[in-house]
């Protein structure tokens, strides 16, 4: 009688019936067929025909009891397909929409103020980044993240370097940019007429008084 | 009529009232499953082993019309006891009415039977 409680638990192991659940019905029928031992009844006298099939009499309990835990059907599992499929669509699209997002080129902004560069951005989908509003009279400054779009242009008379990653770095001469009055664009990354995407940013230098 | 023909229709007959008559069984008492086989089994219904009353006492207790509670045993193993709760007393009140209009109405056709001359 033990080895039919033990081949109950196997099945209901099986079916991930919670253990909680199984050591109940396990501890339930063990002490039954205890009792129906000490009777000298047999297994088939405490279960009739069900006492020489041990997993569909414990499916059939479980299943009763509403206890059997969510196994991979092929309903279930296809439902996953479906899930990752569609997932895998969605992903597409988004990525294509990525691709597809509608291009410009970055217009001219050296030469104008800080206010109409933003608005002329603006117009073309793109924002302005204030790079760094007051250069130092002599040094380096590392514009950090920008798309290495193009090659910058400077107009502040600078030494440029352009790398090969996404940094750039620009060497200023400690002159002011000839004809341009302060407080003006003097350099934009990426440079005029270079193609970009709406949304994308245009890191812009303004020219300002030395300290 | 062949006897195996004749157990075959008492299992069946039996399966469809088997809840009602655990809950009967439970009513007033509290038994454990094979005491409740016992009880049945004391009353006539033999065929109650056939089709195994653990699947059946679980669903019971799934619905809750029965509850249940442990009790240890002289000697052995803690045995699991069944009762029936006010749903389970209920559902037995509405499932007794239902059986006794079935009986009287086989009764009404299989009685003419009985009563009409060989």
């Amino acid at each position: 009688m033990n080895e039919f409680v033990e081949s109950c638990r196997r099945e209901w192991k099986r079916l991930r019936v919670p253990s909680p659940v199984a050591d109940d019905m396990a501890a339930e029928l063990a002490a039954d067929l205890a009792d129906a031992a000490a009777d000298g009844a047999t297994l088939e006298d405490v279960l009739g025909p069900a006492s020489s099939d041990a997993r569909a009499f414990a499916a059939a309990w479980a299943r009763e009891r509403g206890v059997v835990g969510a196994s991979r059907t092929p309903r279930g599992a296809l439902a996953a397909l479906v899930a990752v499929v569609l997932a895998a669509v969605i992903a597409g699209a988004l990525l294509a929409v990525g691709h597809t997002k509608p291009s410009t080129h970055a217009p001219n902004l050296v030469g104008l103020s800080q206010a109409a560069a933003a608005r002329r951005a603006a117009g073309a989908g793109l924002t302005l980044a204030v790079v760094h509003p007051k250069p130092f009279r002599s040094g380096t400054l590392t514009i950090e993240s920008v798309s290495p779009s193009g090659t910058p242009t400077v107009a502040y008379s600078p030494t440029v370097t352009a790398g090969r990653s996404s940094s750039y770095t620009i060497i200023f001469s400690p002159t002011n940019t000839p004809g341009l009055p302060v407080g003006r664009i003097v350099a934009q990354l990426p440079s005029a007429g270079v193609r970009v995407r709406r949304g994308d940013s245009v890191q812009v230098i303004l020219d300002s008084p030395f300290p | 009529m062949a006897a195996s023909a004749a157990n075959g229709r008492s299992s069946q007959l039996l399966r469809g009232v088997l809840d009602l008559c655990l809950l009967a069984t439970v009513a007033d008492e509290p038994a454990y499953g094979y005491e409740m086989t016992k009880r049945l089994r004391e009353r006539g219904l033999a065929a109650v082993g056939e089709g195994s009353i653990y699947p059946l006492l679980g669903r019971l207790e799934r619905e809750g019309l029965v509850e249940t509670y442990r009790e240890a045993s002289n000697g052995g193993p803690p045995r699991k006891y069944y009762r029936a709760s006010a749903r389970g007393l209920s559902a037995l009140a509405d499932g007794l009415a239902e059986w006794r209009d079935a009986r009287d109405s086989v009764d009404a056709v299989l009685g003419e039977r009985a009563e009409a001359p060989a």
